[in-house]
């Protein structure tokens, strides 16, 4: 039986103490020999009335938290469990590593992580200790708010909704509830949703099998439905892949300094810098937005950094690759799509010099720069080394895959439905006006957020239903703007500044678009 | 419940190790049975290839950590994103398209789509031509080199089969040099409500890149009999070219002189290129 370890931490004064003698209260009466590794202590002592099932053991400021270290208390005590209070200004991963450590591993594994939060003090900590909050709440399963008292529901409900959108899963406790720890987990939750596709899957199945006719035909036009959706995905999912082990080369390999120090300071030349730093840095629009905040904090003009966001995910070789391959023979889909698409970007960054932002851009608090996966955080970076960062690109490609993967899943479904279930003589009547057509084209690449590598194979799949200028305004505007680009941006940026943004590239775009359709009706 | 609850895996880890597997196996299986032909244009099967080395690589250097616990807090709801496609995969089998799914505006005689996608005067303005034109284009052929296509005639009868979408572009273009010819083509029966009576397509569906843009294309046919063509079925017929005329246009048209019903040939599809 594995040691169990359950680690709260928590700033000073979060209360992590007053919530560990509640959790010794009940673990005395389970009569399991528990160890407290205590590496900071307030002004609450651990309860140590029962002394024979609990010891106490304080760090000394000399002594290193490190394996040999944990080995000796367990060597000392023998212990079921162990609690640790931890400091709440070291990183959680060193904590992490001393138990994943082999040997370690094999004695002990971590039970629950809490993280006990001072709920007066929650905005300022988020504002002055960002990144160090962050981790702790992002890393624990149970989230306790204390000294909740004198404050308002809603501040309260604000607080938890920070929390929540840092760590989906944790279970966010009051001081005055009492929440069971064995609540159903999200796990639990997936898992029943998955057995239940399967059932109803069998219970057709058998159906089937029993010649229930009318099963069958009603299942045909999801075998089409079926078909036409993992076709787009066979095609899209090579791009995909392309995408992300450029992208995660690129993260893994190439400093932040680098990519600065490549933008100049002044205007003009930046723009140009800009859209050529397109051309040499394949990013896809999904692994831009990180890369143009990083840009901004350190210094990038915005209106230069703004540019090279909208034009990088077009003038990607590989974006216009996929864009030559989907429209083969057709060129110049290709090239207008990359032309136009510098020209709005240049637009919509010269128009943030005449209309700057006057406050700061960057979100208060915010610090996630890197994209979220484990690979960008904690010791990955200390893998060195030709095969240690083989190792990492490829991490890091898969974690970006899946993060990115399931917008073009969602992407392809949305369009499958559209091409199999909507009659087709809806689009000769009602679209068939060409404004209405771009601006459906250019919604629809707003909500697919598809991604720029591959979406040319689901625009392609609209040729039968628009005309090419309204499907141009598919191919431009996705790149740049979409939903899952909007709300990257929002996890970064300012909310004003996010819907100036967007409002501006619409804008832009619309009447660049249109444009270019009276042309192409023109000259074609 | 259990099992998720397991300390020993990283559970993170094994749904992502089952989807990226998954999807190999999906794909290989496909190329391996030829029926990735169904879903998609040749020419993408060495990308889905690449695919899947590349996602069984990555799974590798996942499985290291398989045993690590798991770290961050990682919301199990996005995987059914991945799953659910899976799931559909490998249980629904791939279905062979027919006029009724097909994604095509269906008013136009179906030679005027090979011919609309050459010719770029198609994309004007007006949608209701723009709509049926749009499947493909024809990088090799173009007027000047109509004499060049390489299409062999087997005597005097054209026979379609050997490349049919350059067939129908062929005859299309240039209908006098094929009047009086005669012809044969194995295809199946399109019907739309506008045709009449005796009116239908010798129609192929032409895929472009994927199942999601398969269209039907081919040359008008006449033949008193077409009535009793039952939609979707598939003949040899055998017929001569001769100049008729469709909503006031004049284009060439099979006169069909037999129809032998067929089974469904191997290789379904057609490609523009």
């Amino acid at each position: 039986m594995k040691i169990q370890i359950d680690v709260v931490t928590g700033f000073l004064d979060s209360g992590k103490t007053t919530y560990i003698n509640q959790t010794l209260r009940d673990y005395s009466i389970s009569g399991k020999k528990t160890v407290v590794l205590q590496f900071e202590y307030g002004e609450i002592d651990v309860d140590n009335r029962l002394t024979e099932n609990i010891i106490i053991e304080k760090l000394n400021k000399g002594k290193q938290f490190d394996c040999e270290y944990i080995k000796e208390i367990i060597k000392k005590y023998n212990p079921q469990r162990i609690i640790i209070e931890y400091n709440g200004m070291k990183p959680i991963n060193a904590l992490f590593e001393v138990f994943e450590e082999r040997t370690v591993r094999k004695r002990c594994s971590i039970n629950y992580i809490v993280n006990t939060i001072d709920a007066a003090t929650f905005e300022i900590f988020m504002n002055n200790m960002g990144s160090m909050f962050i981790e702790q709440i992002s890393n624990s399963d149970i989230i306790v708010l204390n000294k909740t008292d004198g404050i308002s529901i809603d501040k309260l409900d604000s607080i938890k909704k920070t929390i929540k959108t840092l760590n989906v899963s944790a279970d966010i406790v009051n001081k005055s509830q009492e929440k069971k720890l064995e609540k159903i987990k999200s796990e639990d939750k997936f898992l029943f949703v998955i057995l239940s596709m399967v059932a109803i899957y069998f219970i057709i199945a058998i159906l089937r099998g029993v010649d229930f006719v009318s099963i069958e035909s009603d299942l045909s036009w999801m075998k089409t439905f079926n078909t036409v959706f993992l076709s787009i995905l066979m095609q899209a999912f090579p791009f995909i892949l392309i995408g992300v082990f450029v992208s995660s080369f690129l993260q893994v390999c190439i400093s932040d300094e680098t990519f600065v120090r490549i933008f100049p300071r002044k205007m003009g030349f930046g723009f140009i810098v800009a859209i050529l730093a397109g051309f040499l840095f394949p990013v896809c629009d999904c692994a831009i937005v990180p890369v143009a905040s990083r840009l901004i904090k350190k210094g990038v003009p915005v209106p230069v950094a703004i540019t090279f966001m909208l034009s990088a995910p077009l003038v990607n070789p590989v974006v216009i690759a996929s864009t030559l391959y989907a429209f083969q023979g057709q060129p110049y889909i290709a090239l207008l799509r990359v032309s136009t698409g510098i020209a709005i970007a240049i637009a919509v960054g010269i128009s943030f010099i005449f209309f700057p932002e006057e406050k700061s851009i960057i979100k208060s608090g915010s610090d996630k720069l890197s994209c979220g996966c484990e690979y960008c955080n904690g010791d990955m970076q200390k893998r060195k080394g030709l095969s240690g960062k083989f190792g990492m690109i490829f991490n890091h490609a898969g974690a970006e895959f899946f993060q990115v993967g399931k917008y073009v899943i969602a992407g392809a479904f949305l369009s499958s439905i559209f091409q199999v279930a909507v009659p087709k003589d809806i689009f000769n009547n009602l679209f068939g006006r060409n404004v209405v057509a771009l601006i459906v084209m250019m919604l629809a690449a707003f909500v697919f957020s598809v991604c720029s590598t591959s979406d040319a194979f689901i625009a392609r799949t609209f040729t039968n239903q628009f005309p090419t200028g309204a499907i141009m305004g598919f191919l431009i505007l996705g790149p740049m703007i979409d939903i899952k680009n909007m709300l990257m941006l929002l996890s970064s940026f300012r909310k004003g500044f996010v819907i100036k943004l967007v409002l501006f590239i619409f804008t832009f775009a619309f009447v660049l678009l249109y444009f270019q359709m009276l042309m192409l009706s023109f000259f074609m | 419940m259990l099992l998720l609850k397991s300390k020993r895996f990283n559970i993170d880890v094994v749904i992502k190790l089952l989807i990226l597997t998954g999807f190999s196996l999906f794909f290989f299986m496909t190329i391996k049975t030829g029926k990735v032909n169904q879903f998609v244009h040749p020419r993408i099967v060495p990308y889905m290839k690449f695919t899947i080395v590349a996602m069984l690589l990555i799974s590798l250097f996942i499985l290291r950590d398989v045993f690590k616990p798991q770290r961050n807090k990682v919301n199990y709801y996005q995987y059914l994103f991945f799953i659910i496609p899976l799931i559909m995969a490998f249980c629904l089998p791939a279905v062979d398209m027919n006029s009724a799914s097909m994604s095509y505006s269906g008013t136009k005689p179906l030679a005027q789509t090979i011919e609309n996608t050459k010719d770029t005067s198609s994309l004007k303005a007006d949608n209701s031509s723009a709509a049926s034109s749009q499947n493909s284009d024809t990088p090799v052929q173009n007027d000047a080199e109509s004499e060049n296509t390489g299409l062999k005639l087997h005597g005097d009868t054209i026979a379609m089969d050997d490349n049919f979408i350059m067939w129908v572009q062929e005859i299309s273009d240039n209908p006098s040099k094929y009047i009086g010819k005669a012809v044969t083509v194995t295809a199946f029966v399109f019907k739309d409500k506008t045709f009449k009576s005796n009116e239908f397509v010798a129609a192929r569906l032409m895929m472009v890149c994927c199942a999601a843009d398969l269209s039907p294309a081919g040359l008008l046919a006449h033949y008193d009999k077409a009535s009793e063509l039952k939609q979707d079925s598939w003949f040899k017929f055998s017929g001569k070219i001769e100049n008729g005329e469709f909503s006031g246009q004049q284009m060439p048209v099979i006169k069909i002189a037999k129809a032998e019903k067929v089974s469904k040939p191997k290789e379904e599809y057609v490609y523009p290129y």
